[in-house]
């Protein structure tokens, strides 16, 4: 990691760190449908620091072209699976980019991913939402990875912890989006309900990426080795 | 799809447009705000999509009939109870909150619909260019190689049902799950095998050998300038009023709103209507002006 | 001065242990001149191309030096490299960078840093140049192969480079693209004067366009000269490149071999083919012009193979029709071949055959059996299997061996996984059914190789090896040809031939002419959907006038039926004898 993206990271911490009691405290001052506003802002100024240090480490022909790969297939097995609603595979794929190339470019396989899908698909005012998810997801796992948490020597524990990571980060973010957008006073009931209704599909899509994890990622990582070492990349 | 006018207009004044209707519109929750902007979509959907948009509406009326009645569910607050139900109270007001955040969602949701109309991913990808080129370079290539892996994904499962590797009858749902892993595999190491050659590719045209431009095939024409001021005009006539308290709503616990004799709001609304109107009246007027032409043959 | 001046340039891959891919290599290429490299491969062609230009240059040690315009190339600064020598590579897809066309033309120009102005005007007058402005606000995705290639010569010739390497540029594409590209780069050498240099399989095409030809063989260059003398010295040496070389010089010197006469000047083209064809024969029609051959017997067979009768397919009701009553009988145990243009129904046909596509009218029967009346994977369990076009889409493993023990069904090749991993792939046994069909396809060298590390004619046996492990009675090839070498293809009949004598019927489809006239049994055409014509390759092309192979184009005035390179000397040589037995009558 040089000093550009260690400068980054620490950025991307601190905006991560405001950003969410950032929120809270703008919901205090405004109320009403001003949250959800100041939550939208707030996640595409979260994902600033993210995107200003990939461009400021002026990734090279390789890592960008490995990670454009990456964040196709990811997003070609969303479209594989178009008619199991729920059930992704897209997650799963994220995270093992995550487990080979870092926390960063796990982030950024995330959030293109989505903003990919979405010009597929239609954008939406859900598009910062759906991409800061992601984008977690990819960088949550990418910093377990250097912590060496997950691995591929480890595949079943690696599974598990990234079914838990989709299924934390999805309901912690996308969940809240839906409770920020389709409420106008938000009261612990109608929080609870949106939050246990949207539980069920991201239990299905967590266990989608947990099972794309158990079976994929040996024989990725063997690829990735492989093409290390052949063509000297050292990403 | 007819030719639509507003598309043709530079990426930077369609982003303009995009951005003031979708702020705008989630900030001005006033009813008589709000179904401007409904209608104003509605009828900027209709020129872009014609008998198509009906389809889009379906899944709207119902997101907009359950928004209605989801908030008088959980919000218990107004003064004016209808009925209770289990000793709940449903309120006059919250259901009017609820009926107008709905209107406020359809209409957002509409714009976005006619958004991903106009913003075909390369102006996205423009867009992006200006701000960050390197990730919109790596955009292009994303768009560029799905298309591909999609493909790729169906020559493999193909190749391998033909020698006999997947689609047999004794098969069960674990193998067949597997296989579908396989062909993801084999699609990656594939995929990826190109994209050493395509970085090959993009270093043997001097990707990373200095400075890099951005070439865009948009050009910024007078049309645009006038339009744009047009649109800060409007922009700024309707965020003045609403500052002004021009666009004040409360539903809760007593509905009080300020009506057209107040004179911001009756501005406010005509600025903010005629805004919203710009993309179907360069449309009408295009309409009009080859009529014209045609009937002078 | 020299252009480009390559001096003992030597290089040998960190992995090698030391073993030369190229040694002391010496080369002068001068200002516009069009120079074409060939050997086979793994001679050493594409690693002599990747020196000349530091970004491609892998890692290794490298003796000597490349000298551009006089400088030596590593102290030529990046910017500098990147607009003077442009650089096409073999696969038309992998080098297109963005998705559209307009983006892609001015993708080199961006990264040179030119202002809107200057890539508005360059790139307009590339789409002008190659007439591209068709298509010039289109994604690349909805490109022919043949576009792709061309847009990727556009981008590059955007730079305004005074050098063009092209490496096998044409080897993914049809005969007709593949010719319409050629065209074009000598267009670009004759009207801006820009440098080729060329490696090609195709050397029909680009073999008499060449100011010199370069010949290397393990690494080294064995022959450098105008082309004309590289075909003699590579007959002298008895070069096995000789293989490689266009029909008209095979002929002349096949004939020259034997004839001991003054045979003129050595033809390189067709129509030089013709007129020494002509002049050899004073002009008269030979006596002999026919050889003996097996007649076709049309629909004899009782079972036949794979039979289609009247077979109706398209994709959509709406959509127009791919086949339209397509009729015709594979006999079993033969090689039956179909050749077309694109878009003419074959690829549809084959899938038709395979059961990918149902058609919605007509009947496919295999073996004798009603296509419909086979189970779920029935098809392909010892009876029909395709070997596809990409050999890529069969590999899943991670060596050639585990690729092929996959074959061995899930449990017997989860075992022997577990037994290499524990005891090594040494130690293990190689499945006896594997040992023979690796040694029918000659590929037990490649065993432990990576399947993506290996040449692309290994790919393809290894590819079939992996067909032939499901022992199918039926084998179907999509355009098995493309892309491989002269070499590999005599190989890869080879092994076709030893198939069709143990009983296989093997159906391909091919654009491969000269290919199909050498080794199939039956040659049918392919258009509008439908197979219009079949018959044995020597009735088939002497038929047709265009789709024929070069031996049949060159000899068509002479000869009623000479197809291949060996039959057109066959006739030769049996009419010289005539002659001169004549003249000897006359003489007493």
């Amino acid at each position: 990691m040089n000093k550009n993206s260690k400068k980054g990271l620490i950025i991307s911490i601190l905006v991560i760190a405001i950003a969410i009691p950032g929120t809270v405290a703008l919901s205090y001052l405004f109320g009403d449908r001003k949250l959800y506003i100041a939550s939208v802002i707030i996640m595409i100024l979260a994902m600033v620091p993210f995107f200003v240090s990939f461009e400021g480490n002026k990734p090279d022909a390789r890592l960008l072209a490995t990670l454009a790969v990456m964040t196709a297939i990811a997003v070609v097995s969303r479209v594989a699976f178009i008619w199991a609603p729920s059930f992704k595979p897209m997650a799963g794929v994220i995270i093992m980019t995550a487990i080979a190339f870092g926390p960063q470019s796990g982030f950024m396989c995330g959030a293109l991913s989505m903003i990919v899908s979405n010009i597929m698909f239609g954008q939406g005012p859900w598009t910062p939402w759906q991409m800061f998810c992601y984008g977690m997801i990819g960088f949550v796992a990418g910093l377990l990875a250097n912590g060496k948490i997950l691995s591929d020597r480890h595949v079943i524990r690696t599974s598990v912890i990234s079914f838990f990571i989709v299924v934390i980060l999805s309901s912690l973010i996308l969940d809240t989006s839906s409770v920020l957008m389709m409420t106008t006073t938000v009261t612990f009931g109608s929080a609870m309900t949106i939050y246990l209704a949207g539980l069920i599909p991201n239990i299905l899509n967590a266990t989608a990426s947990a099972l794309t994890v158990f079976l994929l990622l040996k024989p990725l990582t063997a690829i990735l080795n492989r093409l290390k070492k052949k063509y000297g990349m050292n990403i | 799809m007819q030719k639509e006018e507003f598309t043709t207009y530079h990426p930077i004044t369609n982003i303009i447009f995009f951005l003031g209707a979708i702020i705008l519109g989630m900030f001005l929750m006033h009813p008589v705000y709000v179904v401007i902007s409904m209608v104003m979509s509605l009828a900027y959907l209709f020129t872009i999509k014609g008998k198509k948009a009906f389809k889009e509406l379906a899944y709207m009326g119902i997101l907009f009939v359950l928004m209605s009645v989801i908030n008088p569910i959980f919000n218990r607050m107004g003064v004016t109870v209808l009925f209770r139900y289990l000793g709940r109270p449903f309120t006059l007001e919250a259901l009017i909150y609820g009926i107008a955040l709905g209107g406020m969602l359809v209409s957002i949701l509409c714009w976005f619909a006619c958004y991903n109309a106009v913003m075909t991913s390369d102006k996205f990808i423009y867009i992006f260019g200006k701000m960050i080129p390197s990730v919109s370079l790596i955009l292009s290539m994303i768009l560029r190689l799905i298309p591909n892996f999609i493909k790729k994904t169906k020559q493999i499962s193909q190749a391998r049902q033909c020698i006999g590797m997947a689609g047999n009858a004794s098969e069960n749902k674990m193998e067949k799950l597997r296989n579908g892993a396989t062909v993801l595999s084999t699609m990656t190491s594939w995929a990826l095998e190109g994209g050493i050659i395509t970085a090959d590719s993009m270093r043997a045209r001097g990707y990373g050998s200095g400075k890099k431009t951005n070439f865009a095939i948009y050009y910024f024409e007078k049309r645009n300038i006038i339009l744009i001021c047009v649109m800060g005009l409007l922009l700024a006539g309707t965020i003045f009023t609403a500052v002004m308290g021009g666009a004040h709503a409360a539903f809760i616990p007593n509905i009080e709103m300020t009506w057209f004799g107040d004179i911001n709001m009756f501005g406010g609304a005509i600025a903010y209507a005629f805004f919203l109107f710009l993309p179907t009246f360069l449309n009408l007027k295009e309409k009009i002006k080859w009529r014209v032409l045609r009937s002078r043959i | 001065m020299a252009r480009i001046e390559i001096k003992n340039l030597s290089f040998s891959y960190p992995t090698s242990d030391g073993r030369f891919a190229l040694k002391d290599v010496s080369l002068t290429i001068e200002e516009g001149q069009y120079v074409t490299l060939c050997g086979r491969s793994g001679s050493g062609k594409s690693t002599l191309l990747n020196q000349l230009k530091t970004v491609l240059t892998p890692n290794g040690n490298k003796e000597g030096g490349v000298y551009l315009d006089g400088v030596l190339l590593e102290d030529v600064d990046l910017r500098t490299q990147s607009s003077t020598i442009g650089y096409v590579m073999q696969n038309p897809d992998s080098q297109i960078v963005t998705d559209k066309v307009w983006h892609e033309l001015a993708f080199g120009l961006e990264n040179l840093g030119y202002d809107q102005r200057t890539i508005r005007t360059r790139v307009a007058e590339m789409a002008s140049y190659f007439g591209i402005q068709t298509w010039f606000h289109r994604d690349v995705n909805e490109l022919s192969g043949g576009q792709k290639q061309l847009l990727n010569l556009a981008a590059i010739m955007a730079m305004q480079p005074s050098v063009l390497i092209l490496d096998e540029p044409t080897s993914q594409l049809d005969p007709i693209a593949a010719s319409d590209f050629l065209n074009t780069v000598k267009k670009i050498n004759l009207e801006l004067g820009t440098t080729i240099i060329i490696t090609e399989h195709r050397l029909e095409d680009i073999f008499h366009a060449s100011d010199m030809v370069v010949v290397m063989e393990k690494g080294k260059v064995i022959a450098c000269d105008e082309p004309k003398k590289v075909g003699a010295y590579l007959k002298e040496q008895n070069s096995d490149m000789f293989a490689a070389m266009p029909t008209p010089v095979k002929v002349y010197y096949g004939v020259a071999d034997k004839a001991k006469r003054d045979l003129g000047e050595v033809p390189l083209t067709v129509r030089e083919g013709r007129s020494w064809l002509t002049s050899i024969f004073e002009g008269k029609k030979a006596e002999i012009n026919t050889l003996p051959i097996n007649p076709y017997k049309e629909n004899e067979t009782d079972m036949p193979a794979i039979s289609l009768k009247d077979v109706w397919f398209r994709y959509e009701r709406d959509l127009p029709d791919i086949l339209k009553g397509t009729t015709f009988n594979v006999e079993k145990g033969s090689i039956f071949a179909f050749v077309g243009g694109n878009g003419t129904g074959k690829s549809t046909t084959l899938k038709t055959i395979c059961n990918m596509l149902k058609p919605y009218r007509g009947t496919v029967m295999i073996d004798g059996r009603k296509i419909s009346s086979y189970k779920k994977g029935e098809l392909f369990d010892h009876n029909l299997a395709m070997l596809p076009q990409d050999p890529k889409s069969l590999f899943v493993k991670q060596t050639v061996r585990e690729d092929l023990e996959e074959m061995l069904g899930p449990k017997e090749s989860k075992r022997l996984e577990m037994l290499e991993e524990k005891n090594g792939f040494e130690n293990v046994p190689l499945d006896e059914r594997i040992a023979e069909v690796a040694k029918l396809c000659d590929i037990e060298y490649l065993l432990l190789s990576h399947p993506y590390d290996i040449s692309g004619g290994e790919q393809q046996r290894v590819a079939l090896a992996k067909v032939l492990l499901t022992n199918p009675k039926i084998l179907l090839l999509d355009e098995p040809t493309k892309g491989i070498d002269n070499f590999f293809k005599l190989q890869f009949a080879a092994i076709l031939k030893k198939l069709k004598a143990s009983g296989v019927t093997i159906l391909m489809v091919s654009h491969d002419v000269e290919f199909c006239a050498k080794y199939a049994d039956t040659v049918g055409m392919f258009f509008d959907g439908g197979m219009i014509t079949a018959n044995v390759p020597s009735k088939f092309f002497a038929e047709n006038s265009f789709y024929t192979t070069s031996a049949n184009r060159m000899s068509r005035h002479i000869f009623k039926d000479a197809i291949t390179d060996e039959d057109l000397i066959q006739l030769c040589l049996a009419n010289f004898k005539l002659m001169r037995k004549k003249i000897h009558e006359q003489e007493q």
